[in-house]
């Protein structure tokens, strides 16, 4: 049984749909990233998730009850910290811990002590003098501290400085390994690629992607990065099948010469493109989370599901038309 | 291993209890000892207003006009305790501080959680939105008894410093107690109804502040111009009336049953929508 689960979720406010047929399965045990930008509707879904709000059509289940017939006995399984955590100002850590302990029916002070002791938490200060980022460690704290098998964390680290944001990435490995399924919506690409097992990519309300990581990668083919000598960059016209240029993210400069794109092609094929032109040095590899996110939402790109790659062919020792200036030195970055 | 506590009696649970008495207990204080202080000064005062009154030969007609309208028109064959205690528990000045402390504390959830983002916390924990009004009415009800007792508390203590000439009995001013208890059972229905309708806690309180003001508008002209008067079974203020029960002397079981339903209905129909509406911070 899927720890989190979501068939068909729609959510619509008014006549805009938030989320748009969501079809999400999040194994027990398993960190699933959530990623997509501000208004994607991620926020809409974790509301939906925890009963906030009703689903305007389809279905949600954590641990196989409904979202929202449920929603009391879930929470009773479920931790979560909302992306913009606040709680009543004069409460202070202790009190938050007696408090929060005294409405689930379960004393989490000796543990909740602990986990502050580990994200260097000091308990008697009280909310309304806390910076976001200690409200955010007590957030943590609160959703952790009564050991839920369901931690559902909406930006959790946006405010935590990166060496507490790194004991945060331990804490939340060790609950997956002791069997807690983690629904981490985030905007930091870097936390979601080193943690997460599963992605899911939310644009616009819809899911544009939905699976492991590393298939995720191997759809998405090889990223190529390459300089050409200034004036020679191909044309579009000239690019074998299977490569593709990448619209420039905006607001980044782009040097003299240097060409980026995909390559979902044969890997002969563009080794042979690349031969044949004058390259001063290029750079083949799989890409990083942050380029196959930015990859679904290059602006006015429409939603297309990327096709599996075929599987890669040794390659044949190539004969070069020209000879170039430098040896061509493919660089495979993992 | 954490240990568990008792958290549920009921459809309440006690640490949304606690948080609510923490939330509400210093506003409540507060106005709990203006009333008190209120309370005690009209205690004191009116009676001894009576009193020079009856000295200078009765009210004048003018006095009765004005009279009539904010007691009713049995005020002309009251006595002049009666008056002064039916004056004390019909006033505006202590029926706002009553009132104020009804609005202030019943639109706090969902309106002031909704407002302030913490109803996000509040509903990530594993309690139903019935057991967050049950358990939050349950402290409204408290705290406005403590408005009440302070009230009469009060009065209570500016007996002794009155003429009993001019007192009226305490029998009498229980039964005007137990009719006030049954009005605010109906506000705290109203306010709790807007408050669920509301996502800005201003705009759950404009609301509420607008129907007592319509409550007391519309008895006061009810009184003094005919129209209006077919329309005063709609203020809840038509059944609170400290001067008829003063004088009948038995508690007005009627009007308290038509305010006890109608903030029991009011207060039903606020959870429903509290239990099926969207809710998130804003």
């Amino acid at each position: 049984m899927p720890a989190i689960e979501t068939l068909e979720l729609t959510h619509a406010y008014g006549s805009r749909r938030a989320i748009d047929h969501v079809n999400l399965s999040v194994p027990e045990g398993s960190i699933f990233g959530f990623l997509g930008p501000n208004g994607a509707g991620k926020t809409t879904t974790i509301r939906v998730l925890l009963g906030f709000l009703h689903a305007t059509d389809g279905a949600a289940r954590v641990l196989g009850q409904d979202c929202w017939r449920a929603s009391r006995s879930i929470k009773t399984d479920v931790g979560y910290v909302p992306g913009d955590l606040r709680l009543w100002p004069w409460l202070t850590g202790h009190s938050a811990l007696g408090l929060f302990g005294r409405i689930r029916g379960t004393d989490i002070r000796a543990r909740g002590q602990k986990l502050a002791d580990r994200l260097g938490l000091d308990l008697s200060l009280k909310v309304r003098r806390m910076s976001k980022g200690t409200r955010q460690k007590l957030g943590l704290v609160l959703a952790l501290a009564h050991q839920p098998r369901v931690l559902i964390l909406d930006e959790p680290s946006s405010g935590l400085d990166p060496l507490v944001q790194d004991e945060f990435r331990l804490m939340l490995r060790e609950a997956a390994d002791a069997g807690r399924t983690v629904f981490l919506s985030s905007h930091t690409l870097g936390e979601v690629e080193d943690l997460c097992d599963r992605v899911a990519i939310v644009r616009k309300g819809k899911i544009v992607a939905n699976d492991a990581l590393s298939a995720l990668r191997a759809r998405a083919g090889l990223q190529v990065v390459a300089h050409f000598k200034p004036g020679a960059e191909p044309r579009a016209a000239e690019l074998p099948i299977g490569l593709v240029q990448d619209q420039p993210a905006p607001g980044v400069a782009i040097r003299p010469g240097e060409w980026r794109g995909r390559h979902t092609g044969a890997v002969p094929e563009l080794l042979r493109f690349l031969a044949a032109r004058t390259v001063l040095d290029v750079s083949i590899g799989k890409p990083d989370l942050e380029t196959m996110f930015r990859a679904y939402y290059t602006i006015g790109e429409p939603i297309e599901p990327i096709e599996p790659i075929e599987p890669i062919e040794p390659i044949e020792p190539i004969e070069p038309e020209t000879p170039s200036p430098t040896p061509l030195k493919p660089e495979a970055r993992t | 291993m954490t240990d568990r506590l008792i958290s549920n009696i009921g459809p309440i649970n006690l640490g949304l209890v606690q948080r609510a008495l923490r939330e509400v207990s210093g506003a409540t204080a507060l106005l709990a000892g203006l009333t008190a202080g209120v309370s005690y000064l009209m205690g004191f005062a009116f009676p001894r207003i009576q009193e020079r009154i009856l000295e200078r030969g009765g009210p004048t007609a003018a006095m009765m006009r004005f009279r009539a309208a904010f007691l009713g028109e049995e005020s002309a064959a009251a006595l002049p305790a009666q008056i002064a205690a039916g004056i004390q528990w019909s006033h505006p000045v202590l029926l706002a501080l009553v009132f104020a402390q009804i609005i202030v504390v019943c639109t706090r959830v969902p309106a002031g959680e909704t407002e302030r983002g913490t109803i996000d916390v509040l509903l990530g924990l594993p309690v139903s939105r019935w057991q967050i009004y049950v358990s939050e009415t349950l402290v409204f009800l408290l705290t406005s008894l403590v408005m009440l007792l302070a009230a009469a508390g009060g009065a209570y203590l500016a007996r002794a410093s009155v003429n009993p000439q001019v007192l009226a009995p305490w029998e009498g001013v229980q039964r005007v107690l137990c009719n006030l208890a049954c009005l605010q059972v109906a506000m705290i229905g109203v306010v709790c109804l807007f408050s669920t309708l509301s996502e800005r806690r201003g705009r759950a309180v404009l609301a509420a502040v607008t129907v007592v003001l319509v409550w007391i508008i519309g008895e006061f002209f009810g009184g003094l111009w005919e129209p209006a008067e077919r329309f005063e079974w709609l203020s809840a203020l038509h059944y609170y009336k400290p001067l008829a029960v003063l004088r009948a002397g038995e508690l007005p079981t009627t009007n308290m049953l038509v305010l006890l339903i109608a903030g029991v209905v009011a207060w039903v129909a606020g959870g429903i929508i509290l239990s099926r509406r969207a809710l998130t911070s804003v």
